[in-house]
């Protein structure tokens, strides 16, 4: 998407990094956990949201539903117990995408213990590529690894058809889990507006996840808009 | 922190192949002539590869809209009859881990033997300096076997004043052909002066030159009409107008 009289320059994805000026010495930034990380003997279904929505309808969720167990600041990670049951979620928002396998790597003792993964992220509508003319406020679509699920979830989408593509964590937690054929499921929410917050349908999925006992749809507008306005 | 990478085989037979690797460079020309070459060569998956030195990418299989099969940022693809595999990358290396993937990768297919390494690649445009000089350019090292072929092709031999090896928007090609000739590996480097935009024309050229130093397609016939474009390119300039705007 661009302006009305913006020059948009065609890119293709060797703007991630620039080979021919990378300086050596910028780039030893370190990932790491705040606290020791302690890996439960038992993990059953480690949920991964990704992105602004989702890190912020889990983190005004209760004390005694879910619990905050450890955090990494500089990727935006944070880890958090569901206590009623062995289930994880980890959510993860504003990162570098150039550092999405390490945010991996440091996860992955979790990743490869988890009975199962469900990566859950949102994506603007416009970047969904499809022949169709129909038209859709929203829907999800469905990535499975060649090993399936034990765990039913009730996870009866569409699958994500090519060209369409996910990058980044959920990408990288998923293809991880293909490699060491572990069962993961990725969905992606395709949507108008990524940071609206009147997407019952999202609730209504992080509820059957029991991840989220409510989440309201005004909690943190304010957080977003210039009182003045 | 552990680095991880992971590789998975289904088919370990790659005696005396020629490895295809496409550098993630300018217009993703090399990696789309490599799609070029595994659609039209029916092409079969034989493995994949999850590193840290990748930005991770999923998706379903690029080349059949019917399959179920998970499609990941690094596979191996592979022709029997003409003895080629392709490490297929679809993300970029991340520049702090490459060195020690690409060694990696480049000891993995050593002990599998294969014969020789291919890379391909392109470089930014406006850095080709005689105007009226081919758009390809090559790099060969001393002893390879493509070395006589590729004089009779329309490129020419890439002037590197001095110095390291440089490729001005190659991407990682100048790095791997350093590691063949230090594990002592025939290697060759295949590079087309490109800009950003539509590079499906770059991609068809370059299997063409390609074809000059390997045999991949029936003489008989045109090397473009024998070409097939993966499915997945069908929306690569995006979707049709949304109807809601007449």
């Amino acid at each position: 998407m661009c302006t009305f009289g913006e020059i948009v320059e065609p890119a293709s994805r060797t703007i991630w990094e620039d080979w021919d000026e990378i300086n050596p010495e910028n780039n030893e930034t370190l990932i790491q956990w705040q606290l020791p990380l302690n890996i439960p003997e038992i993990i059953g279904t480690l949920f991964i949201l990704e992105g602004k929505f989702f890190a912020d309808c889990v983190k005004v969720q209760a004390k005694d539903h879910l619990k905050l167990i450890n955090s990494s600041t500089g990727s935006n990670l944070h880890l958090y117990q569901i206590l009623s049951c062995s289930e994880y979620v980890c959510t993860v928002k504003d990162y570098n995408l150039l550092q999405s396998s390490e945010i991996i790597d440091l996860m992955k003792p979790l990743i490869s213990k988890s009975a199962d993964v469900i990566t859950i992220q949102t994506k603007p509508m416009t970047e969904y590529q499809t022949a169709s003319l129909e038209t859709q406020p929203w829907f999800i679509r469905k990535l499975t690894t060649s090993n399936p699920s034990k765990i039913s979830k009730d996870l009866n989408f569409a699958k994500l058809e090519q060209p369409n593509i996910l990058s980044g964590v959920g990408a990288g937690a998923v293809s991880l889990r293909e490699h060491m054929n572990m069962s993961a499921t990725a969905l992606v929410y395709y949507i108008e507006h990524i940071e609206e917050y009147q997407t019952d349908e999202i609730h209504m999925l992080l509820e059957k996840f029991n991840i989220v006992k409510s989440c309201s749809a005004k909690f943190s507008g304010i957080l977003n808009s210039n009182l003045y306005i | 922190m552990e680095k991880s990478t992971i590789w998975k085989f289904f088919d370990e037979d790659l005696d005396e192949y020629t490895l295809l690797v496409p550098s993630v460079a300018v217009g993703n020309v090399s990696q789309l002539a490599c799609d070029l070459l595994i659609s039209s060569l029916n092409m079969v998956k034989t493995g994949s590869v999850y590193t840290t030195a990748q930005i991770p990418v999923i998706g379903y299989d690029p080349y059949n809209l019917k399959s179920e099969s998970l499609s990941t940022s690094c596979e191996i693809y592979k022709s029997d009859s003409k003895k080629i595999c392709i490490l297929q990358i679809r993300s970029p290396l991340i520049f702090k881990y490459a060195k020690q993937f690409l060694e990696e990768v480049i000891e993995t297919f050593k002990e599998k033997k294969i014969k020789d390494v291919i890379i391909l690649t392109s470089s930014f445009a406006h850095e080709k300096k005689h105007i009226l000089s081919s758009s390809f350019r090559y790099i060969v090292s001393e002893g390879n076997p493509y070395a006589e072929k590729i004089k009779n092709g329309d490129m020419e031999k890439h002037e590197n004043n001095g110095g390291d090896l440089k490729i001005l928007g190659g991407g990682f090609a100048s790095l791997l052909y350093k590691i063949c000739l230090e594990k002592s590996l025939p290697c060759l480097i295949l590079f087309k002066y490109s800009s950003e935009g539509d590079n499906i024309p770059d991609a068809y050229d370059m299997v063409n030159k390609l074809t000059l130093v390997c045999s991949l397609f029936s003489e008989d016939k045109d090397v473009f009409s024998q070409l097939l474009q993966p499915v997945s390119w069908t929306l690569l300039f995006g979707r049709p107008p949304p109807q809601d705007i007449y």
